[in-house]
């Protein structure tokens, strides 16, 4: 087992103008699951492909547990990979899958056995092991893409939007398990996906992508707490959250009628008077006669059950805006009621409107 | 495979997806026509097979008949007169060891040619591709030259080598557009499993395609045994003759030698020409169509 460093890496397609991966620095710990996310085309496959040895490095340097990786074939980084597609050999058995490198790495016959069948037990394969991949659902799939890489116990994990071909349902149930599996595997694990709840929920740690540039690399909880840009803000959680352009006035930001206070450091930090405002659907209150507040006008609303949300277009100073805000689900208010909402005092985030960047605290 | 059989004998037809109909008048056409040109090869063969156990007076007198006694004289005139013997021999081993070698060489080709991307690469596909467009009359004549200096002509061996290079355009072409389908991501896996370039291409991609292997062979197999040109360039020794070349040189015998010719005998010879053939496409053919990526990616 052990870390993997980026330092400074950089990948530019042949004929492409801008870099897929820019400059790309991170740094992953022992045993630490590290999830890339963001949207598509953001260099996420590139970032894991580089690492795997399918993708040239044109700038920087790769390191596995200090060794420099960078121009190293794949059969000797000790890494396993799980494909998207999967990418199992068609013609070859459940078991020849999963055993296959070990046969290549000339493990001897009965050890092979050994670790297919221990690994077929915890993935619940046995009894596919002699199918062909053809006649196997997509979650059993999946397993067996699994299985190969576990058999292994190589130094890295690298997992490239495993469960994009799952439905809802088993996607959810395969998550923990892969969760639980990597806990109790301690392998480093680098995995990619474009959900954010994916990333959330599976990621020691989570490395937030845009446009090949890294933008934000925390934990779960730090992301959603402080993000670190309006991108990460406006990508992470569900539905994102508000992002309302606001103006530096004195010391305090306006948005429509509401003012919200700064800090000295914040006026010094920004670049011009423009100011986003961002505030989460949850932390929004009702506002109360005669104090300052967002007008708005229900348009939709989005009971789960557990959670709803209310979608409401809101009038900031003769410009219209959707706003989406979380309400009690117990008193789920109608489309085309109106609502006076401020946010919590505290439960505002304020960056630069022109650069995007998270003024500090 | 498995088939259902249903208890019913009345087989439920599903109901068409609305829309589909309207292509009722092209499906009629073309159903027509693959029926009529299936019915015209099976109506020739079976009137190739009706002849060879005729007489020559019956087949003028009721072509389209069943033969009204077997004349298996027909075949054993055709084999031993015609020489078919040694004949089918010499066919076997070269047509045999040519198709082979022409795949043995030309898979690896089509797999790198398909790989790489570099300009040579792109220059070599075309250059292969060339050959498929020269005709071989156009290039006999050198060909000859180029293998009588090295002694080679009137010789199976010489029209081995000559087989396998004429072939090798159609077959690197074929491949290296079957190889081009087969999916990367097989390759990048087997890369990470620590597998080789040789590894991947013989116990990856060899067996992925397999079906395109198959269909290359038979090609070659059908187009190399009902080869004459090439042959009767090079092959003048009656021993050393092909099967198409007895055949020609037993028509010519039958035809203008004799004033009564067997016609019999002579569909007897062709019989034997074609049926080994038609023997490997219904034992092989459905190979071709198999697919067997299924399941390689979601
Ligand atoms: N082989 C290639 N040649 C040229 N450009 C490429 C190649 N592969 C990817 N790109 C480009 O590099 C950028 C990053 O691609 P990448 O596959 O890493 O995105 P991704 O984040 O994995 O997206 P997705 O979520 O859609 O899989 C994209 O703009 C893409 O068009
Ligand atoms: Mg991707």
């Amino acid at each position: 087992m052990a870390d993997v460093v980026f330092d400074n890496v950089t990948r530019i397609y042949a004929g492409a103008e801008t870099p897929a991966v820019d400059a790309l620095e991170l740094e992953i710990a022992d045993g630490e699951l590290v999830v890339l996310v963001g949207p598509s085309g953001c260099g996420k496959s590139t970032t894991l492909r580089m690492l795997a040895g399918l993708e040239g490095v044109d700038g920087g340097e790769i390191r596995i547990g200090s060794h420099d990786v960078t121009h190293v074939r794949p059969k000797d980084r000790d890494i396993a990979m799980v494909f998207q597609e999967y990418a199992l050999y068609p013609h070859m058995t459940v078991e020849q899958n999963i055993g296959f490198h070990l046969k290549i790495a000339k493990v001897p016959r009965t050890e092979i056995a050994r670790r297919v069948t221990e690994a077929a037990r915890m993935l619940d394969l046995t009894p596919y092991l002699q199918r062909k991949p053809g006649k196997l659902s997509g979650g059993q799939r999946q397993r067996v893409a699994m299985g190969r890489a576990i058999v292994r116990e190589p130094q890295v994990f690298l997992m490239d939007e495993p469960l994009s071909n799952l439905d809802a349902k088993l996607r959810v149930q395969t998550r923990t398990e892969i969760a639980a599996l990597q806990r109790r595997l301690g392998v480093t694990t680098v995995y990619v996906t474009h959900d954010q709840v994916e990333a959330m929920t599976l990621g020691d740690r989570v490395a937030v992508l845009d446009h090949g540039v890294l933008q934000q690399f925390d934990r779960p909880r730090a992301i959603f707490d402080r993000p670190a840009n309006t991108f990460v803000a406006g990508f992470m959680g569900s539905p994102p959250m508000n992002l309302l352009g606001g103006r530096l006035e004195g010391e305090d930001v306006r948005v429509a009628e509401l003012t919200l206070p700064t800090t000295r450091a914040q006026r010094e930090a920004l670049t011009s008077d423009e100011v986003t405002v961002g505030v989460r659907t949850d932390a929004f209150v009702p506002a109360a006669d005669g104090e300052a507040a967002l007008n708005s006008i229900i348009e939709l609303v989005e009971d789960l059950g557990s959670d709803a949300y209310a979608y409401c277009m809101t009038d900031l100073g003769g410009a219209a805006r959707h706003l989406a805000v979380r309400v009690d689900p117990d008193e789920v208010p109608d489309r085309g009621a109106k609502l006076r909402l401020r946010p919590r005092p505290g439960a505002v985030h304020l960056f630069d409107g022109r650069t995007g960047d998270r003024l500090p605290d | 495979m498995t088939t259902t059989t249903h208890p019913s004998p009345q087989v439920r037809r599903g109901t068409p997806a609305p829309g589909t109909q309207h292509h009722g008048v092209l499906r009629i056409i073309g159903t027509t026509l693959t029926w009529a040109f299936a019915s015209f090869n099976v109506l020739v063969l079976l009137f190739m097979l009706f002849s060879s156990f005729k007489t020559t007076k019956e087949i003028f007198r009721a072509p389209w008949a069943p033969p009204s006694s077997l004349h298996f004289e027909n075949w054993s005139q055709a084999w031993s007169n015609g020489g078919f013997g040694s004949a089918a021999v010499n066919t076997i081993l070269v047509v045999a060891a040519s198709s082979v070698s022409v795949l043995v060489i030309a898979a690896p080709a089509a797999y790198a040619l398909s790989r790489t991307q570099t300009r040579l690469a792109g220059g070599l596909t075309v250059f292969f591709t060339l050959g498929i467009g020269i005709p071989t009359q156009v290039t006999i004549i050198p060909i000859f030259v180029m293998m009588a200096k090295v002694n080679l002509v009137n010789n199976l061996f010489g029209l081995y080598v000559v087989y396998t290079a004429v072939s090798l355009p159609f077959t690197v072409f074929l491949l290296t557009g079957f190889f081009r389908s087969l999916p990367g991501r097989l390759e990048e896996a087997a890369a990470i499993d620590g597998a080789g370039v040789v590894r991947t291409f013989v116990q990856i991609m060899l067996p992925l395609a397999r079906s395109g292997l198959v269909t290359a062979l038979i090609l070659n197999i059908i187009g190399l045994w009902h080869e004459t040109l090439i042959a009767l360039v090079f092959i003048q020794d009656q021993d050393k003759s092909t099967l198409s070349l007895s055949l020609l040189s037993f028509m010519s015998t039958i035809t203008s030698f004799s004033d009564n010719p067997n016609w019999g005998a002579l569909f007897a010879g062709v019989s034997i020409l074609v049926l080994p053939m038609l023997a490997l496409y219904v034992w092989l053919g459905r190979r071709i169509v198999e697919g067997i990526t299924v399941g390689a990616t979601k």
